[in-house]
């Protein structure tokens, strides 16, 4: 099962994602700022990191710096900011992510994009679905 | 409620009390940067978060308030302390939208737009901030235009569903023809100020004089009141319509108002919503395919021939065949937009395979249901989409120019993301050569062979993919990607049910912990580690907990009773015994219980303090006093009751010594002392108490002013004047009636005096008392007991009926000889231990119009009781045992009746009434 990790200090928005994500069938787990979540990675790597900016401690580019400082599997990363700026972007591109997107992001963008970038092109929660039907066709 | 709603709340009121303090914190130090970015950062979360939900006006004042702050932490704008009030205004604000959203049933919101106006005028006072330092070139946009940017950025989809979802679809489909004809068509909102019929507005007027008015609906705001209560000039009514005009002309037609109205310019897309009846059909995926295959050979005719021939076999009131319909209008009538064709093409499919966002793009034989049509199956438009926005954001990163120290790092997970976005796109075939650029452009430290790689690929791999290549794939594919991460090309598993759980062989080499010893859960495992110890726990639950118990008390408080039944009417001394033994466990238990329901209702005071600081500060800002608050022992605990009583005291204490104890700055200089005052409040446990004392360092209280005031009230004759210690006569301050301000103001003059405060003090077993030094201070010490939630009461009697008398009143009982009772000033008393203690009988304070009786000895039961150090003797006719009762207070009716604590159920299941000797003296 494809591990994701959710790294953000407001728990409505961590919920939030959560729920998208396991109801697709994925396995989530939480972090509250970049230094937790880099404990979390240190504990074992994810295959797919949606950070948030603005933290405490260690907000979301220091956190995909050190990650990507970091001599492991490097997976994907979805930078989530409420800003449209152009520079924050940058930014984020320049510290490691490999998308940028803008709260709230709609369900079914997030995980059409989550999709992607772990390379399936069906939700696990699909291939779940499907199994069943083709055993009782 | 939702619980994404119910955790948004919850923690948004964190956030709105860390904004509060915050603001006050930067008051007394404006530059404290650290703080500046926290509050920074309290303000974006809570309005990121607000954008989950529609709540335009929240967003709106918080928007405005993040710009704000954003300025002020750039510098832009000065902190203020003009900037902090508003800013407080504007969260006090949010706080009532959160109270109205609290009071949500179901999953639907409340509609938070009576609010609307309030809510502009806000954004507009907090952006009117920023643009008075003039440094900001203010964007001055007309409000109509103001909302309209606002709604758009929030929730672009939100307007697609939640506005034109009940415009009929006929209406939809001619204002669809009307667009695509070049016509200019508004949705507009326009929701009239309540009392707008007193400023002399006419809505239907304003609404009837629109011109081209292709569709409209007026509803109410909220549920009519019942025609009796209806309040008729109060206007709730809110229209919806779609003009055939620009919004700059409705702006302009609206141009008194413009706080009341919403203009969105309408589009096709925005228009383009399927709805009807949901029912499955087979058919729709192997027809989503066939016509996807014609839009994409460019054969509208056949498309559209296909879609007549579908639509004639679905029944009209489907939700598939108002998808047809609108498929067949958009090809009609816009053949050139094949996005949009595309799109509703997508919807048909989503809906042919409800659970998949993604359409199918199986090609795998294990897979049957899917395949056996034989059609070639196409990535869905979404896939897509999404790919090519992956894809492009990779170009981006890889045309960075830095050569950060993380550098390799990033190509990996660039390289990571390519690959999965061409997995998930089905074009594994390339990944060979993408593998040899990565291994390259590490080699090389630079991103040149990735993106090389990727402008030679890009074309190829945003078309769909040709069906033979992706079938022709191995379905196991390790080994292509040797370096990089064994994380990146487990293949999406479609022929065997996935292993609920296939960590470990991913991560072995990267888990601490192996997979064998937590084989399902691991992920529970991981979540555990963040989850906070503290519960919350809504005060209801807790309140219902702590009435079981006391019923449970009270049940428990029957069996000895019981007991006594069994033996003395049923003559079974055995089965008393043993009723008896078993009481003693249940009595245990449930008193034990009854402590650790008490530990979980435990409240810090902080619960009260924490209104303190912007208390205090609002206050000395009005009075033109400069004080320093001071709060000591926050964290010390009681009963939610106690705590809950003290709030309204302590607030109105602390108004007192504001406006009356601390002087301003000049009188203070004068008197030799700094010109900033002081005031502590600060509590601690004693034993089972919880002492708060609340000090000042003003201009104390004079007894001499105190004596002549009393003395014009009339609360004190001449003698006793004379008679009065200075303590004596501060302690006047208590009594009912007395105020000592010269003028009422509106800080702490509001007609309740010092004995209110006390009176609350005591409603809770608490005491009060006052020290104060001419010039120097005054200090209040408040008592309470910890917990009040089981009170021991003594049961008397008389006049043939149980009272009880909570035992902190109960000084002694003793039995007085008739004979030793004199009359003293009319006023019975005897002398008891030496001290003359007066006397009154019950029946006499409760209007019983029955003598007291005496027992055989002709003595009087005497309830000695004490209130605020007076002893004073209430003759009964009997006194009975103590028990532990729960306490409630009257309600209804008999919630105004004075000389009542309350009442409580015993274990006979009788009702005793609790007598409050204050009260009844």
């Amino acid at each position: 099962m494809k591990r994701i990790l959710v790294i953000d200090d407001a728990a409505t928005v961590r919920l939030y994602h959560r729920g998208i994500l396991e109801a697709a069938g994925f396995a989530v787990s939480e972090a509250i700022n970049g230094l937790e979540a880099l404990e979390r990675v240190a504990e074992a790597p994810f295959d797919l990191y949606v950070v948030d900016i603005n933290m405490p401690k260690l907000d979301g580019y220091g956190f995909l710096r050190e990650l990507r400082s970091k001599d492991i599997p490097q997976a994907p990363a979805i930078m989530v900011s409420t800003e449209a700026a152009a520079n924050d972007q940058k930014l984020a591109y320049v510290s490691g992510a490999n998308l940028y997107l803008i709260k709230p992001v709609r369900p079914d963008r997030l995980l059409a994009h989550v999709l992607t970038l772990l390379g399936l092109s069906v939700a696990p929660r699909d291939i779940h679905h499907r199994d069943q039907q083709g055993r009782h066709p | 409620m939702n619980p994404l709603l119910l955790q948004f709340l919850t923690e948004g009121r964190e956030f709105l009390q860390g904004i509060g303090e915050k603001l006050l914190q930067l008051e007394d130090n404006p530059a404290d940067g650290a703080c500046m970015d926290d509050l920074f950062r309290l303000v974006h979360t809570l309005k990121g978060n607000s954008g989950l939900f529609e709540v335009p006006e929240m967003t709106r004042v918080l928007h405005a308030a993040e710009d704000l702050m954003d300025a002020t932490r750039a510098g832009r704008v000065t902190f203020s302390r003009a900037l902090a009030d508003q800013l407080l205004e504007a969260m006090d604000f949010v706080a009532i939208l959160f109270d109205d959203l609290s009071a949500a049933t179901g999953d639907q919101l409340p509609s938070t737009s009576q609010h609307a106006a309030e809510a502009v005028r806000l954004g507009e006072l907090l952006r009117g901030l920023m643009a008075q330092t003039g440094a900001v070139v203010s964007e001055q946009l007309p409000v109509s235009a103001a909302l309209t940017a606002a709604d758009n950025t929030t929730d672009n989809w939100q307007l697609t569903t939640d506005h034109f979802t009940h415009v009929p679809e006929a209406q939809r489909m001619d204002c669809y023809r009307r667009l695509s004809a070049g016509e200019m068509l508004c949705w507009l909102a326009y929701q009239p100020d309540e009392d707008c019929f007193f400023k002399g507005e006419d809505p239907f007027f304003q609404v009837i004089q629109l011109p081209d008015v292709v569709w409209q609906r007026v509803t109410a705001r909220e549920d009519w009141a019942a025609l009796a209560e209806l309040d008729a000039y109060r206007c709730l009514l809110r229209f919806e319509l779609i003009v055939s005009a620009s919004p700059a002309a409705l702006a302009e037609h609206f141009r008194y108002v413009p706080d009341q109205i919403e203009i969105v310019p309408l589009t096709a897309a925005a228009l383009l919503v399927p709805s009807g009846r949901v029912h499955s059909e087979p058919l729709a995926i192997e027809f989503t395919r066939t016509a996807q295959a014609l839009l994409a050979a460019g054969n509208l005719t056949a498309l559209t021939q296909a879609a007549r021939t579908f639509l004639e076999l679905s029944a009209p009131d489907l939700w598939l065949a108002s998808a047809l319909r609108w498929l067949l209008l958009v090809v009609e009538h816009t053949p050139q937009n094949i996005d949009l064709q595309r799109q509703v093409l997508a919807q048909i499919g989503e809906f042919a395979a409800p659970n998949a966002l993604l359409s199918p793009q199986i090609q795998n034989p294990p897979n049957p249901p899917f395949s056996k049509g034989g059609f070639a199956a196409a990535v869905s438009t979404e896939a897509q989409w999404s790919a090519q926005v992956v894809l492009e954001a990779q170009r981006e990163v890889l045309s960075l120019t830095d050569t950060a120290p993380w550098l390799t790092g990033r190509l990996q997970a660039v390289a990571a993301s390519l690959t999965a976005a061409c997995a998930s796109l089905g074009r594994d075939a390339e990944l060979t050569a993408l593998n040899q650029a990565l291994t390259a452009a590490i080699a090389a430290k630079t991103p040149a062979p990735l993106l090389a790689w990727l402008d030679q690929q890009a074309a190829a791999l945003t078309e769909p993919s040709p069906p033979q290549v992706a079938s022709a794939l191995p379905v196991e594919k390790e080994g292509i990607l040797p370096t990089a991460s064994g994380l990146l090309h487990q293949p999406p598993d479609l022929k065997s049910p996935q292993p609920p759980f296939s960590k470990g062989g991913l991560d072995a080499p990267f888990s601490k912990t192996g997979s064998a010893e937590e084989p399902a859960f691991n992920r529970r495992a991981e979540d555990h580690q963040i989850s906070p110890r503290t519960l919350k726990v809504d005060q209801v639950k807790i309140d219902r907990l702590m009435n079981l118990i006391g019923e449970m008390v009270v049940a428990k408080n029957a069996l000895p009773y019981l007991a006594g039944r069994a033996e003395e009417v049923f003559g079974v001394r055995e089965l008393s015994r043993e009723i008896k033994s078993q009481y003693s466990v249940i009595n245990r238990i449930a008193e034990e219980m009854q402590d650790a329901i008490m530990q979980v209702r435990l409240l810090p005071v902080s619960f009260v303090f924490q209104r303190f600081p912007r208390l205090v500060r609002d206050l000395a800002h009005k009075l033109g006093k400069e004080v320093r608050l001071v709060m000591e022992g926050e964290t010390t605990e009681a009963d939610k009751n106690i705590i809950e009583a003290l709030g309204d005291p302590l607030i109105h204490i602390v108004r007192n010594s504001l406006d009356h104890g601390l002087e301003t700055p000049a009188v203070r200089q004068a008197a030799g002392k700094p010109s900033e005052g002081r005031l502590t409040i600060q509590a601690r446990q004693e034993s089972d108490r919880v002492v708060i004392t609340i000090s000042d360092d003003g201009r104390g209280i004079d007894p001499v002013v105190i004596r002549h005031k009393a003395y014009e009230k009339g609360l004190v004759d001449e003698a006793e004047l004379e008679r009065l210690t200075d303590q004596e006569a501060i302690n006047l301050v208590f009594a009912a009636g007395f105020s000592t301000a010269e003028t009422i103001t509106d800080v702490s003059g509001r007609g309740v005096g010092m004995d209110v405060v006390r009176d609350a003090i005591a409603k809770v077993n608490g005491t009060i008392e006052l020290r104060s030094t001419v010039g120097v201070g005054t200090q209040l010490r408040l008592s309470l007991p910890l917990s009040m939630a089981v009170t021991n009461v003594m049961m008397i009697e008389s006049a043939g009926q149980r009272f009880g008398v909570p035992m902190d009143a109960v000084a002694e009982t003793v039995r007085v000889p008739r004979r030793t009772v004199r009359t003293i000033k009319r006023r019975l008393t005897t002398v008891l231990r030496e001290r003359l203690v007066p006397l009154v009988a019950l029946n006499e304070l409760l209007a019983l119009e029955v003598p007291q009786r005496t027992n055989g000895d002709d003595e009087f039961a005497v309830l000695v009781v004490r209130i605020d150090g007076e002893y004073l003797g209430i003759i009964v006719d009997e006194c009975r045992e103590t028990v532990d009762i729960i306490l409630k207070p009257l309600a209804g009716f008999l919630g105004s009746l004075n000389g009542y604590a309350g009442s409580a159920l015993l274990g006979d299941g009788s009702v005793l009434l609790v007598l409050n000797p204050r009260e009844l003296l």
